[in-house]
């Protein structure tokens, strides 16, 4: 169950660079000046939203609206501006492409890397690796560097892992987009597994076929508002509401 | 607890995986460089400027090598911890804390190997000193050991969260290494003045378990048993844990934000 309380979160448009210290320098007296004045830009705005055990909440909205800065406050990484975030359960989250997957070392170096950071042993990732790369239908690449691997494959073999890390909540950020038709199918099947186990399913995605299929609550980000739709709503929807 | 070691294990072996791939050589660098480096300060400072004296000297430089080697080592690769690992820090919420700890374990390990060959030359070339290494002696061998992982540690969490933000830190910290390593009693005893020892203790933490280490394998002579050497350098260590603390606390929330 994740609780998500008064969530806000902004970032400062910074105008001017000053990550160095040379641009610091060349840019000292526009940045005394300006320093007072940075303006924010409000991504999420008092966001009150609780997502349940076993639910699929679809999170749409257009580029920039926040879908991804959400599904990172969820996974933790990122932290909220204000309000609280509750989260009762072990996240493990697809952001991005892969996970947290490293060019140079191979597959099975990184699915030691990834296990153990979502919480596997390395007891059972070594009992289980066959497994991993079985399901990832990639077992010839164990032990071929990432740097060889497709976008796809990288894809199928984090997905694998995250399915055997047992998490309780699973954050799909626009990862599928990689995957063929028989992976997409794959991993959409496993959402009704995971659900039957009682895990709740975040997916951030601009697809309204997929997002009429499997949501059972959506939340529309847009300019820093929000809404909440039920299942009813959400069987109302046209493409026109995404954009 | 147990995930937490793991993943620092995991994290340290794949740093060491990555630090020599695609190498001939591989893991023998590990022993190459601190010997190439030793060859070079011994020509130097032993045979051109002859401030090396006495049959233990080279082995002392030998010893002043390695440690420095696993500081430098383990502060450059600490101080990348964040930076160089952003696919996990802005993907996986994992305790911030442990990436800065697992830059220390290659270093170490590193280190711990590196000590071996030394401590085989050691008994070879410097026999009769064996007899300096008392009980007392090699428990604070272990325990300044010990202090100098703390210093690097301390010293990794700062520069990591610090270089997320600013990437001079990089440079600087190059900087500090090379003067560092004349400032800190390695290639020759430091003729500071015992008016400064106080405060030079104090600013260079790492001078202190070096003195303290080579006491115990050579007869040497230095000041550092004097009581406010010893308080000095404690305050030294227990203020870089507090900085470290506070940095952590401060920034470490916010690096996902900035990588």
């Amino acid at each position: 169950m994740i609780e998500l309380l008064d969530v806000s979160k902004s970032f400062r448009r910074y105008t001017i660079p000053i990550n160095t210290l040379k641009s610091f320098f060349l840019h000292y007296k526009d940045y005394m000046k300006e320093k007072s004045k940075v303006s924010t830009l409000d991504v999420i705005k008092h966001l009150d939203m609780h997502i349940e055990k076993s639910e699929i909440l679809c999170i749409a909205g257009r580029n920039g609206a926040g879908k991804s800065t959400l599904g990172k406050l969820i996974a933790g990484t990122s932290k909220p501006s204000g309000g609280k975030i509750k989260v009762h359960g072990r996240v493990v989250p697809f952001l991005e492409l892969g996970v947290a997957f490293s060019n140079e070392l191979t597959g099975r170096d990184n699915v030691y890397m990834n296990g153990v950071l979502l919480g596997l042993s390395l007891k059972y990732i070594k009992e289980h690796i066959d497994d991993i790369f079985e399901y990832a239908e990639i077992p010839d690449f164990i032990d071929t560097p990432l740097k060889y691997y497709s976008s796809g494959m990288q894809m199928r073999l984090a997905f694998s892992v995250g399915m055997h890390a047992d998490g309780d909540i699973y954050i799909f950020d626009e990862i599928l987009a990689v995957g063929d038709a028989h992976f997409q199918k794959k991993c959409y099947d496993s959402f009704r597994t995971l659900v039957e186990k009682g895990k709740t399913i975040i997916l951030i995605t601009h697809d309204l076929g997929i997002i009429k299929q499997y949501a059972t609550k959506m939340l529309l980000l847009k300019q820093g508002e929000y809404r909440i739709l039920g299942k009813e709503e959400i069987a109302g929807l046209t493409g026109e509401d995404l954009s | 607890m147990r995930n937490s070691l793991e993943i620092i294990l995991t994290l340290g072996i794949m740093d060491l995986k990555l630090k020599y791939r695609s190498s001939k050589l591989g893991f023998l660098w590990s022993f190459l460089k601190p010997l190439l480096q030793f060859v070079v300060y011994y020509i130097v400072f032993a045979v051109f400027l002859q401030v090396g004296k006495g049959s233990d000297y080279p082995l002392m430089l030998f010893l002043g090598v390695l440690i420095w080697g696993f500081f430098t080592e383990g502060t450059s690769l600490g101080m990348n911890s964040y930076l160089g690992k952003k696919a996990i820090v802005t993907k996986i919420n994992v305790s911030k804390i442990l990436m800065p700890v697992a830059a220390y374990v290659t270093p170490a390990l590193n280190f711990l190997l590196n000590f071996l060959i030394f401590f085989t030359l050691y008994v070879c070339f410097s026999f009769h000193n064996l007899s300096n290494l008392s009980p007392v002696g090699v428990g604070l061998l272990l325990l300044m050991f010990l202090d100098i992982g703390v210093i690097i540690v301390a010293l990794n969490v700062i520069l990591a969260n610090l270089n997320a933000i600013f990437r001079d830190v990089q440079n600087i910290w190059e900087l500090i290494l090379q003067y560092g390593v004349f400032m800190t009693p390695i290639i020759y005893p430091l003729p500071v003045p015992d008016q400064y020892l106080v405060p030079y203790f104090f600013t260079n933490v790492l001078a202190f378990p070096i003195e303290l280490i080579k006491k115990q394998f050579f007869v040497y002579e230095t000041k550092i048993m004097d009581p406010y050497i010893i308080i000095a350098h404690i305050v030294s260590l227990l203020i870089l844990c507090a900085v470290a603390a506070m940095v952590h606390r401060k920034i470490s929330d916010k690096v996902a934000d900035y990588l």
